[in-house]
């Protein structure tokens, strides 16, 4: 990291260019460090959690104990992780380059927004090192406002802090990817990957704020000892869950969209092909961020919400699947009759793609009301989303942060290594989370550190699963900081990609391009296939 | 002459794209604001339905007086402030202050008006919880939850208002603005007048639930 | 075509406007009407939205795109505000 060319990271050695830079890419690592720390706090509390597993006793830890843990691990992950993950890191880094902009639209409120992350972070923490929050991450009342004795409202101002940041994040991404685009780049000639964060962005714009005042309202009540969701006056429990769910259902698109955003770049580039079906791929993610709002009700089929209700929301559910399936039609499309090459990001897409599947099919058996009145509240629900938020978002996650290290440092990460943990990442998460799928059929309920003898081996089976997916994850770590001293050099475009963001240097000068680029060509122009598969210049 | 006044950020090619930029991004967060506040009109819509008659009784007790008084201030307030924009567009350095300090004035009218209000509230033992009202009843209280949240909520965004607008003034004075660099003027009205259409929402579903014998 | 603002007479005039409508609201709310002062008071109160939005933010005078974002902003509250009275409004029990 000793080259002598100007970019942005030997812009500034000091702590105070980092803690006040207004540099969209430094602020994408500050936004990897931080959320790096949370992830490994909120693994930690899943280690714990599968190793009180191991036996059908609960005699590792007390049960308010594991409430406080799996409480914790759901909070710090959506909240403190896999939100910001791909938007704030790669978001950041990545959507300006892509659009041939100098930076994003409000760079100083991209500061700010890192800053009420951090700060709304140390609210959590805070709260856990008190002693912790046992309500669950959805916090329902009249639990959460009158009963339970833990830290509530501190975690709670915690996530309201944190979610104004990512508001704020989301905002400044539409305006950025509305009104900066390079000459030339019209709507349908953006790579798929601003498409989804668009989509993304309408979602933290519009659904966090009805978390913010369910936050708000439900810490009054506690505060207050008086509200609106204690059937005491005559208040309605369920009325929290529809304003929590109203939000925490589109959130959970907020936890997949920017996934299938950086599978939709790999895919065409290590394909050597066009995607198929640019313009589906694209509304499709437009649609999935407007229908995601219209299905929050299937998290309540067995809350006492009217039955008519139910129909609804269930029809609407399987409604939101088509345009994902949509996605992996043309994703499989496009890897027909290309020249494929397995490098790790690769391998992390077409991971993303099986497991994906799997986790959106398991939803529809979900939402299937009928079906869900057996399943919901078992670990058939803990397979369904782990399924998605880590077989999709975290793997999707990984693949793009391999494909773009190049470019954010500047170095190559050791290929061979990175395809090994690829592979075992996917041993190692089919192992964790299969079994949970027979577990929840079985009846095994969700949320309980003591279970009936017969579940033991399959939670046996998961835990072991959770220690290889732990290598899984631990290696990337450790040949991503290697890389960082002993890393081959990277040229600017190292997978001869298509995009903007690969026609400058890698890593960028600060302020990106040294002169705006013109866009005269359709994204992923990829020189035509021979009869055999090959490049004419391969 | 524009040097300046018109600061194109760098991230921008032009002021032109600066400018519609902000205005796009101050609606953007007017719209988080309306789901913001969407939650609570949602949670007031459900309990209205359920306890109307309740709602009723309640919303008897809040004060006309105070709330039109209110209103009166609210309405020329936003008309105080689009005044002071039409004015930023031209450059009066001298009207955008005063524009701007004679909607500071009122909007902080508006707080005092309600803080008498409150007090008064407080003594007529509105505020739900042991010391409510017993002639009232019960789900009367979850009305008055509504209003002192509702209210208190606005209420913290008239504040804010008012910092924003102080500080706009503020540059105003210092000649900050002219025909070609006004758009911070612009969008401060915009949040202004956002704070001015909840309240046409808040009154008459507060003070006018029923309000015929 | 359009001028680009709002004259500061329009202003005014909008501004009377809103607060006569605003006494007919209030007035409004005095007289028994039944069922239909609810939708009357509401209806009244959006028109008042209205204006304001047209003319004090200058809508009437900003490209379509801003509309855009506004409507985006009306739908997904309404959104909101449908799905889950539906769930309301169809218990059967209470």
């Amino acid at each position: 990291m000793n080259d002598p060319e100007q970019n942005y990271l030997s812009a500034g050695w000091t702590v105070r260019s980092w803690l006040l830079t207004t540099d969209h890419k430094r602020i994408g690592i500050l936004y990897l460090l931080s959320i790096l720390v949370f992830f490994a706090i909120a693994a930690a509390a899943a280690a714990m959690m599968r190793l009180e597993l191991l036996t059908p006793q609960g005699d590792l830890v007390l049960s308010e104990t594991y409430n406080k843990l799996f409480t914790m691990h759901g909070v710090l992950m959506v909240w403190f992780f896999l939100i910001p993950s791909i938007p704030t890191v790669l978001g950041n880094f990545i959507i300006p380059l892509m659009i041939g902009a100098r930076d994003v639209a409000f760079p100083k409120l991209n500061l700010l927004s890192w800053y009420l992350f951090i700060i709304g972070g140390c609210f959590a923490l805070h709260a856990i090192v008190l002693g912790g929050v046992d309500t669950g991450w959805t916090f329902y009342t009249p639990y959460s406002t009158a009963y339970s004795n833990s830290h509530v409202l501190e975690m709670a101002a915690g996530i309201f802090i944190a979610g104004f940041g990512s508001i704020l994040t989301g905002l400044n991404f539409i305006i950025t990817i509305q009104k900066m685009r390079a000459p030339g780049l019209t709507w349908f000639r953006l790579p798929l990957f601003i498409w989804s964060m668009y989509s993304t962005s309408i979602i933290l714009v519009l659904a966090t704020p009805v978390l913010a005042i369910t936050l708000l309202l439900m810490s009054i009540e506690r505060i207050w000892g008086v509200g609106i969701f204690n059937p005491k006056l005559g208040g309605d429990p369920i009325l929290f869950q529809h304003l929590f769910w109203f939000y925490s259902h589109p959130a959970v698109y907020i936890m997949i969209l920017p996934g299938l955003g950086v599978v939709s770049e790999i895919i065409p580039c290590f394909s050597r092909k066009k995607i198929f079906g640019y313009k589906f791929v694209a509304f499709s993610s437009v649609a999935i961020a407007v229908l995601g709002f219209l299905v929050w009700g299937h998290h309540m089929f067995v809350s006492s919400q009217s039955i008519y209700a139910g129909m609804a929301f269930s029809i609407l559910s399987f409604l939101v699947a088509i345009p994902s399936a949509i996605k992996v039609f043309n994703w499989t499309a496009t890897l027909y009759r290309g020249s494929i090459s397995f490098n790790a990001p690769m391998l992390y897409a077409l991971s993303f793609i099986g497991l994906f599947v799997i986790g959106g099919l398991t939803g529809l058996f979900l939402a299937t009301l009928a079906v869900d009145v057996h399943l919901h509240g078992t670990y058939f629900v803990v397979a369904h989303f782990h399924y998605i938020m880590v077989g999709g978002m975290v793997t999707a996650f990984m693949g793009g942060l391999h494909f773009w290290w190049p470019k954010i440092t500047g170095r190559l990460y050791p290929e061979k290594l990175a395809q090994l943990a690829a592979i075992i990442l996917f041993i190692g998460f089919n192992l964790t989370f299969f079994p949970q799928f027979i577990l929840g059929y079985l009846g095994m309920p969700r949320r309980v550190h003591e279970y009936a003898p017969e579940f033991q081996l399959y939670n046996v089976l998961s835990t072991a699963g959770a220690s290889i997916l732990a290598i899984g994850y631990l290696l990337p770590l450790i040949y991503f900081l290697w890389s960082l001293f002993y890393g081959k050099k990277s040229s600017a475009n190292p997978w001869r990609a298509t995009g903007l963001e690969w026609k400058t240097s890698s890593p960028p000068p600060k302020h990106n391009f040294a002169e705006t680029p013109v866009v005269t060509e359709d994204a992923y122009e990829y020189p035509p296939l021979n009869e055999i598969g090959e490049h004419p210049d391969a | 002459m524009l040097e300046r006044h018109s600061i194109v950020a760098e991230q921008f090619e032009d002021a032109e794209q600066q400018s519609a930029a902000a205005h796009l991004g101050m609606w953007t967060f007017i719209a988080t604001e309306v789901l913001f506040f969407g939650g609570l009109f949602l949670a007031y819509t459900v309990y209205r339905h359920f306890y109307f008659d309740a709602f009723a009784a309640g919303s008897k007790h809040t004060d006309a007086v105070y709330g039109t008084i209110n209103s009166v201030i609210l309405l020329t307030s936003s008309f105080t402030m689009a005044l002071a924009v039409q004015f930023a567009k031209i450059g009066r350095a001298k009207l955008i202050v005063r524009f701007l300090l004679l909607t500071v004035f009122l909007g902080a009218m508006f707080l005092a008006v309600k803080g008498f209000e409150y007090h008064e509230d407080i003594v007529k033992h509105l505020v739900p919880g042991p010391n409510f009202d017993p002639s009232l009843p019960l789900q009367s209280q979850i009305f008055f939850w509504f209003y002192w949240i509702m209210t208190g909520l606005h209420a913290v965004h008239i504040l804010i208002g008012l910092g924003v607008l102080s500080a706009m003034a503020f540059l105003a004075r210092r000649e900050k603005f002219s025909a070609q660099y006004h758009s911070p003027v612009e969008i401060t009205g915009l949040y202004w007048h956002f704070v001015d259409i909840v309240w046409l929402f808040l009154y008459p579903l507060l003070y006018l639930v029923q309000r015929h014998a | 075509m359009n001028p680009k603002n709002p004259s500061r007479k329009l202003l005014a005039v909008t501004w009377i406007v809103l607060l006569v409508m605003h006494f007919t609201i209030l007035g409004s709310a005095y007289l028994n009407l039944a069922w239909f002062n609810t939708p009357f008071i509401v209806t009244l109160a959006i028109i008042q939205m209205i204006l304001v939005i047209l003319y004090f933010m200058e809508v009437r005078y900003t490209a379509k795109l801003t509309w855009l974002f506004i409507c985006a902003g009306f739908f997904w509250l309404l959104i909101m505000l449908t799905l889950t009275m539906n769930d309301y409004l169809t218990r059967t029990w209470h």
